[in-house]
């Protein structure tokens, strides 16, 4: 009974431990986030946290909103780049191959939506189908994944 | 600077126009509305992010779509820590929202520790060790930083008092502290302190019936019925201020009454002897109730 106690307090002394651990990590990195300039600005992000009703005085939660975005945003990109670099490259034999393979990074509609698709976010056409996936209202505009026309460009369409 | 070697490229082949992303071509309309500079703002912001994982081109709407996206990230991830803050009775959000918000964003494709989160929810323990948070913290670390490329002005201030209360500060100085600041000012003091006064006039003028008072007529009657108080106050106490002709009573049925159920009676206060004087709409009335039957009095004026 007393060695279950003992190791009880001797838990709850090593969880308060790790808490305080946790928390002096925590601060630690909302501290480094004063230092860190995201790549989406900080006016962008009050403006739509504000149109949110989203109140919140310290510039650090709206840092980590930013840095937040930021990833989702690099994630999703990085994703389209392995899809880029997955498709199979034309066969070009020229002496300006390394040119050729460098404009080969194109981001398209193609690979975007193939992965969003990894994000559980479905591009398509139809407006029925993009309701509410997770989180992500979609209704807002078509867009052109599924459609026959993908990756056309307006000008071609009009011939 | 390097921001600006990203390039739009509407069509992998045929007519490829690149354009530098900073001069968007002449068809692109003008950013007029706010929503339109800030997407602006997004979609720079979202090509340097593209840029710096290593794209070198664009297609347009691929573009566009990122950014529509991006947006709608942030908001939603917004709402969600609104509606978590909200929850909790605050209006402030804080740390732990964001954190539940990512949570739930980040749930469909699911995180380390996403399992376990609920286990130490009470000692929020759950929260600080969050593996999201987790990945953003190395995130921060281990990827370069790229400011955003040109320095944004600071939003006009006319926008935002727009929608505000405008509230002068020597006025937020005046009222008190424990008076938030979103609540707005008090009408100005004329109208209230005005109101005040007529009540008083009319206390001075006499003890105002119960019938008469606001609790029992609304707003038009009762000002009609002040009126006429004021009126009646204004010669010596109790006399009409018009000379009535002779009233001859007529005894009636009770059945009358009955027929006539339907009508409002707007009772007076001048019971004499039993008697109670009643107004119909139509015509005026005269009711007994001394007696166990109904008696009305039809009264006529001559």
């Amino acid at each position: 009974m007393n060695n279950m106690s003992s190791s009880n307090s001797q838990q709850q002394q090593q969880s308060s431990e790790a808490r305080h651990d946790d928390d002096a990590v925590l601060t630690e990195f909302l501290a480094s986030l004063m230092d860190y300039t995201p790549t989406i600005p900080d006016e962008l992000v009050e403006h739509y946290l504000a149109k949110s009703g989203f109140q919140c005085p310290d510039v650090r939660l709206v840092r980590l909103v930013a840095v937040a975005t930021q990833k989702f945003v690099a994630d999703v990109a990085t994703d389209a780049l392995q899809q880029c670099k997955a498709r199979p490259a034309p066969v070009v034999k020229d002496k300006r191959d390394k040119q050729q393979k460098e404009k080969r990074l194109v981001l398209t509609m193609e690979d975007l939506s193939k992965a969003l698709s990894e994000f559980s976010l479905f591009l398509s056409n139809n407006v029925d189908s993009l309701n509410e996936q997770y989180g992500v209202n979609m209704k807002h505009q078509e867009y052109f994944a599924d459609s026959p026309s993908t990756g056309m460009d307006p000008a071609s369409r009009e011939e | 600077m390097t921001v600006h070697q990203i390039t739009m490229k509407p069509k992998p082949h045929k007519r490829s126009i690149k354009t530098r992303f900073q001069k968007p071509p002449a068809a692109e309309e003008e950013a007029e509305s706010q929503s339109d500079y800030a997407f602006k703002i997004t979609k720079t912001a979202v090509s340097q992010i593209c840029q710096s994982v290593g794209f070198k081109f664009t297609q347009r709407s691929a573009l566009e779509t990122l950014t529509h996206i991006t947006t709608l990230y942030l908001r939603t991830l917004a709402r969600t820590a609104v509606s978590y803050s909200n929850a909790s009775n605050r209006t402030q959000s804080n740390i732990f929202d964001i954190i539940n918000s990512l949570h739930d964003m980040s749930s469909v494709q699911g995180f380390t520790g996403g399992s376990t989160l609920h286990c130490n929810s009470s000692s929020g323990i759950g929260l600080l060790r969050s593996g999201v948070l987790k990945d953003i913290k190395s995130f921060v670390e281990f990827s370069d930083e790229i400011p955003f490329a040109k320095p944004i002005p600071r939003g006009n201030p006319i926008s935002l008092r727009r929608n505000s209360i405008p509230l002068e500060i020597d006025e937020l100085d005046s009222r008190g502290l424990h008076i938030p600041r979103w609540l707005s000012r008090f009408p100005d003091e004329s109208s209230y302190k005005n109101c005040g006064v007529r009540w008083e006039k009319r206390r001075e003028g006499g003890l105002a019936l119960w019938e008469n008072s606001d609790l029992v007529s609304g707003g038009n009657k009762f000002q009609g019925i002040s009126r006429e108080n004021d009126e009646i106050s204004d010669g010596d106490g109790g006399d009409l201020a018009v000379e009535r002709g002779k009233v001859r009573f007529k005894i009636g049925e009770a059945v009358r009454a009955q027929k006539r159920e339907g009508f409002l009676f707007l009772f007076c206060d001048l019971s004499l002897a039993g008697f109670e004087l009643c107004f119909s709409i139509r015509r005026p009335y005269l009711i007994s109730r001394s007696q166990d039957s109904l008696l009305v009095l039809e009264f006529c004026c001559l």
